[in-house]
């Protein structure tokens, strides 16, 4: 089967099992609203035309709620999103018109030719089933926003319900923003030219930019529960280190393939059992001190997700780098090191506190935050059963945070463990497809993919891994699942990364 | 070289994949995990933060109740003051926070403390050295000096004060889905004992529906709220403790959810705009014992007043049929309101179900008390009403502190005293002839410390918050432990006879008192649910369950009940006696201006309690109507102006529910358990 049919196949199931899980969590939504009415009505046998006749009351909360349900417009979003991937899956598989050759072979083309001559051609490694999965990610997440919204609205005081009237829209906007800066940075990067400069990058360039970025947001960002990591821009407040995660990830790509090339030139492996300490001191200690120095101020922020996050890619990537274990291991070490010498310092708080809350999630401890967080998501979780309660039927929302970190609380509870493995083996999949796609390019392509592999995967296991208590609770986002513009953004991005890595056409 | 890395990178993808599998066993685990959901969460942080205002004095015990020092909490936690101020105001909400009978050491931020030998202070403490007397802090067997002097100075420096007490299960945050509720939708309807309608579910149109209250804040206290304008999802009372029977059919309800299961009938009535839900069950109906009439004449007649409990019971039965605790809440309030009174809590105590949760001084309304523990415990020989005590106008128990004062020298008899409600008498009865600890090891053994719950077995249960537990009576330094030793001295024991400064009741502890007086002795327990009708899927009532009192308490001998019941029935009185001259004298009862030219007959007892805020709260403790009792009830309005007495405020309002009930009682027999049919009430749908 030709990978463009799969790719249709795969999109035509992902909007059938989307379209239904909306239409009952409207069902839903719909019939715990108007269910007290229908007490009545049931009780005589009647049918009730349910929501199509009553007029708007704006006093009622009920009713605040209903208006939202019937204008979040499920359908009409779910067409939106569907185009949006299908448009991006078009641009990566459409061949180059004539018009494109054309212009690189006529000696002066005209604009049309000049823009055209922009497009891409067609990536033949590229795993046909990425895509798809991403959407199927992607609406799931919308899905679970649809049912949460309204429940967290008539939860929450009216006065600060404002926000979750329209995440539900917002996230969909923020897909669709996230799929056109793919398609850009897709673009973008198939141009030989634009790979090349980002493969000749100096990899303190990405470095310095992350640690401008992060001291800016210190200096000038916006506070939220204590933290300062947003910068606002317009309306919306960026989380910066999402951006700042990409410069990361160029950095230590940039630097081990540099590294790795040139110890390979010169022939380290020959003697590298004499002299590895020795090595490592050379080659890597200024990329660690950089490395290091650029962690300080996200420490600074008290933002642990990203910091261990960045960890695991440095061990990961220096082991991708050596194909040994001894450099890992010994970095291993280092960072458990550096990680239990904070504990015991006691500094940063937050870092004491989520250790002593991933050792009894039951009580709170001393800190700033009294948070009964995880052990709600533990309930929401412990809630879910073989098939869940029921879309719509359960209380995800009591969880603090569910639309962002702990969205796959509200998944687990309602769908039961059938949901929550499905979302698991998705996000498999996409890493599968990364992989896949990163296997079959070329070989400073196929480090970058490694690492965008690397950092989605190991993003997705740090906050699932928190979430169900597994390790400790760290803030960060779930890539393509949880609420929030930077992060849908940024991955989309190293998604677009990952579409635009080939293998380099020869001759 | 390639080869290398790809070697490492299906290796790297492995690992990911390794963490995934781990994560999805994890959420196996934790989804068939039977024990999560019982699991309870503590919140340790809140509960240190109250331990930490109490340790530097934020929280202090003055004049028998807890206060609390809101300015002082910005000064000492300037950045986390709101966190503060949260969580001390809702443990003081919760109930949580009471005054001990133990000193204890505080630091204060504006009192230097460096010179003071704070280890060895409470080292002291713990050894019992430093002791609480009369609210005051006195010392003993204290042997250096210099430590002596520092006590002394601890005090007057407010660093030794009494302590407050703080039960740290407030801060326990359990699975909301074990209270979860659907909403009104499988709210049964709650019914009066007649059958008028306490609580239902209606409404008309689209989303206007709403539980209504038809008695609003005069059920309030007895049936809750199920949500409210700022919190859909919160609910109290009986409301919160019936949710789990009212979702005890709602599976059927729930599975409708479920994506398996009517999906087509689902996506059909989807695309026609239309819901149809399957045939569903009635849901059960509560019958209470309450009676609507009565409560809205009692609380017609509190309406002058602002602050007070009622309670009513039936005696043979144990029903309660009438409660007003005031202030009260409008369930259906608009939203204004509820912010209002939410925010108000603390202040307003709206929430207060006083009838059983708020303990006041019973003043004078104890000496039946006192009395029945002299007649009972043999104290007082043979039951004698004219057992009588030579008085000199004035008793001084104690070198300290006023003297307890009677109406006027000379002998007096044991009924009269009650009748007119005499201090010295009462005083001299608990110091002179009962020692100290009979009163409260008889008090003990009559169950006076026991709480208990207004609700049938069944049901109690379901009440984890206790809403419907009557929180136990309180001596503030239990008689037993601390009497013979500890400075429980005789101004103490006086004081307690006549139900002043250390002794805190309940109102419906005292009306079951009077009910088990009227009774012979014993009576059955108050409860509040009269009874339980089942429906199945054709709306027919399936299954009826009555909730009943089968076992008395005996609080005495019938002999002393029936002492008990001639001296209370003096008090509504006024009546000539002889002395043994042969003069002639009166005796007004204090209630008898009260009870002028009533046709029947009721017994009862004033009281007036001081509260030490210049102000009193009056009681009336009463049955009828003689001569087989039927009603027992307690009255206590609070915060009146100092002149103010039980026999003229909370008698009349005792007097104007007698009325009622004397000519409207002939309707329903007293008690016929067995000839009394299910009485389905009618118009219930």
């Amino acid at each position: 089967m030709p990978d463009f049919h799969r790719e249709f196949l795969a999109y035509l199931l992902a909007t059938l099992l989307l379209a239904l899980l909306f239409a009952s969590t409207q069902w839903a939504l719909l019939v715990s609203i108007e269910r007290g009415d229908l007490q009545s009505a049931a009780s005589y046998g009647v049918k009730v035309k349910s929501f199509t006749g009553a007029k708007p009351e704006l006093k009622s909360m009920d009713i605040q709620v209903k208006d939202l349900i019937l204008q979040a417009r499920w359908g009409t979003n779910l067409l939106l999103l569907l185009l949006g991937f299908i448009l991006l899956s078009g641009i990566v598989r459409t061949p180059e018109p004539a018009l494109v050759t054309r212009a690189k072979v006529s000696p002066s083309p005209g604009l049309v030719e000049r823009v055209l001559s922009w497009w891409p051609e067609p990536n033949p490694s590229l795993s046909p089933i990425l895509l798809p999965v991403l959407y199927l990610l992607t609406g799931l997440s919308l899905v679970t926003l649809f049912r949460l919204c309204p429940a967290l609205v008539a939860t929450k005081p009216i006065s600060q319900n404002a926000v979750y009237l329209t995440m539900f829209q917002r996230q969909v906007y923020f897909v669709l923003a996230g799929i056109a800066a793919a398609a850009l940075v897709y673009i973008i990067l198939s141009q030989p030219r634009w790979l090349l400069r980002l493969k000749t990058l100096n990899w303190w360039i990405p470095a310095l930019l992350n640690v401008i970025l992060i001291v800016i947001t210190i200096k000038f960002g916006v506070t939220i529960n204590y933290r300062r990591l947003w910068i606002r821009v317009g309306s919306m407040n960026v989380q910066t280190i999402e951006l700042g995660k990409i410069f990361m990830l160029i950095f230590l790509v940039n630097y081990f393939y540099r590294v790795r090339l040139f110890g390979w030139i010169i022939g380290w492996a020959r003697d590298k059992h004499r002299r590895r300490l020795y090595w490592w001191l050379k080659h890597q200690s200024l990329a660690f001190v950089f490395y290091a120095v650029g962690l300080f101020p996200i420490v600074y922020q008290r933002d642990f997700g990203p910091i261990l996050l960045f960890a695991f890619l440095y061990i990961a990537l220096s082991y991708a780098w050596s194909c040994e274990f001894w450099t890992p291991l010994f970095l291993i070490v280092v960072f458990l090191i550096i990680g239990v010498g904070f504990y015991h310092v006691g500094w940063p708080s937050i870092l004491v506190t989520r250790v002593e809350l991933l050792k009894d999630p039951w009580s709170s401890v001393v800190g700033r935050v009294d948070s009964s967080q995880l052990a709600n998501a533990l309930w929401a979780f412990g809630a879910s059963g073989f098939d869940g309660v029921g879309l719509g039927v359960g209380l995800p929302h009591r969880v603090q945070g569910v639309y962002a970190e702990f969205i796959l609380a509200a998944i687990a509870e309602e769908t039961g463990i059938i949901g929550a493995l499905l979302v698991i083996g998705l996000y498999g999949w996409m890493l599968y497809g990364i992989y896949t796609t990163a296997r079959n390019a070329g070989s400073y392509e196929s480090f970058l993919g490694i690492g965008i592999m690397l950092m989605l995967g190991f993003q997705t296991l740090i906050i699932f891994g928190g979430i169900t208590g597994t390790i400790f609770l760290t803030g960060i986002t779930i890539p393509f699942l949880s609420y929030g513009g930077s992060s849908v953004v940024s991955s989309f991005v190293l998604i677009g990364m990952v579409l635009a890595l080939r293998q380099r056409r020869r001759g | 070289m390639r080869t290398q890395f790809q070697t490492s990178s299906l290796r790297l993808f492995l690992i990911l994949c390794g963490g995934l599998v781990i994560i999805a066993g994890r959420l196996v685990m934790l989804a068939f995990d039977a024990k999560l959901e019982t699991k309870t969460f503590e919140q340790t942080n809140r509960v240190m933060r109250v331990k930490e205002a109490i340790a530097k004095g934020v929280i202090v015990c003055k004049r028998n109740e807890v206060a609390i020092n809101w300015s002082l909490i910005e000064q000492l936690f300037p950045e986390e003051a709101s966190a503060y101020r949260k969580d001390i105001e809702a443990a003081s909400q919760a109930g949580a926070l009471s005054c001990s009978a133990k000193p204890m050491v505080i630091v204060p931020p504006d009192v230097d403390v460096t010179e003071l030998p704070l280890p060895s202070l409470k080292q002291e403490l713990k050894k019992g050295n430093i002791y609480l007397e009369r609210e005051a802090i006195k010392q003993k067997e204290i042997s250096d000096p210099a430590l002596r002097n520092a006590v002394a100075k601890a005090v007057t420096a407010g660093v030794l004060v009494r302590g407050v007490e703080f039960e740290e299960s407030t801060f326990t945050e359990s699975n909301p889905r074990l209270r979860q509720d659907r909403g009104l939708l499988y709210r049964g309807n709650i019914f009066d004992r007649n059958g008028k309608l306490l609580a239902e579910t209606s409404g008309e149109g689209a989303s206007r529906v709403r539980r209504r209250y038809p008695l609003s804040e005069k059920t309030f206290h007895i049936l809750g709220y199920v949500g409210h304008p700022a919190d859909p999802s919160a609910s109290e009372g009986l409301e919160a403790v019936l949710a789990p029977i009212f979702r005890q059919d709602d599976t059927r309800y729930e599975a409708l959810f479920k994506l398996d299961k009517g999906l087509f009938t689902r996506l059909l009535s989807l695309f026609k705009g239309e819901i149809v839900i399957p045939d569903l069950k009635k849901p059960p109906n509560f019958t209470l014992t309450i009676d609507q009439d009565l409560t809205e004449l009692a609380w017609k007649l509190f309406e002058p007043y602002n602050h007070g409990a009622l309670v009513c019971l039936e005696i043979p039965t144990g029903e309660v049929l009438a409660v007003v605790s005031k202030p009260s809440m409008n369930p259906e309030s608009d939203m204004a309101t509820w912010r209002k009174a939410l925010d108000d809590r603390a202040r307003e105590q709206r929430f207060l179900r006083r009838v059983w949760k708020q303990r006041y001084f019973p003043g004078s309304s104890f000496k039946i008390i006192t009395s029945m523990i002299a007649l009972d415990e043999q104290v007082i020989p043979n039951q004698a009403l004219d057992f009588s005590i030579n008085l000199t106008g004035e008793f001084r128990p104690c070198d300290y502190g006023k003297a307890i004062k009677g109406r006027k020298p000379g002998k007096l008899r044991l009924d009269e005293a009650l009748a007119i409600s005499d201090n010295e008498f009462f005083a001299r009865l608990a110091v002179e002839h009962l020692a100290c600890p009979r009163l409260f090891t008889a008090l003990g053994s009559r169950g006076f410390y026991e709480g208990f719950s207004l609700l049938p077995e069944e049901l109690r249960q379901l009440d984890s918050k206790g809403y419907f537990t009557v929180v136990p009576n309180q001596l503030t330094s239990k008689g037993e432990q601390i009497c013979p030793a500890k400075g429980f001295d005789d101004c103490m024991l006086a004081r307690s006879g006549i139900g002043q400064q250390d002794v805190q009741v309940t109102p419906l502890w005292m009306a079951f008192v009077v009910s088990a007086i009227a009774n012979g002795g014993s009576a059955p327990l108050p409860y509040l649910v009269k009874r339980a009708v089942e429906y199945d899927e054709a709306a027919q009532p399936t299954n009826m369950k009555e909730y009943r009192r089968t076992e008395n308490r005996t609080l005495m001998a019938p002999q002393t009940a029936a002492a008990l019941r001639d001296m209370m029935s003096l008090v509504t009185k006024s009546f000539t006696r002889r002395t043994a001259n042969n003069q002639t004298y009166s005796v007004y009862g204090t209630a008898s201006r009260a009870f002028n030219g009533v046709t029947y007959q009721v017994a009862g007892k004033t009281g007036t309690a001081e509260t030490g805020h210049k102000t009193n709260h009056t009681w009336f403790v009463c049955f009828g109507p003689l001569p087989q009792p039927r009603y027992a009830m307690a009255i206590v309005v609070e915060n009146l102006p100092e002149n103010s007495a039980g026999g003229r405020i909370s008698a009349p309002i005792a007097r104007g529910l007698f009325d009622y009930l004397v000519t409207n009682s002939t309707t329903e027999p007293a008690i016929d358990f067995q000839t009394q049919g299910p009485d389905l009430p009618t118009g219930a749908d």
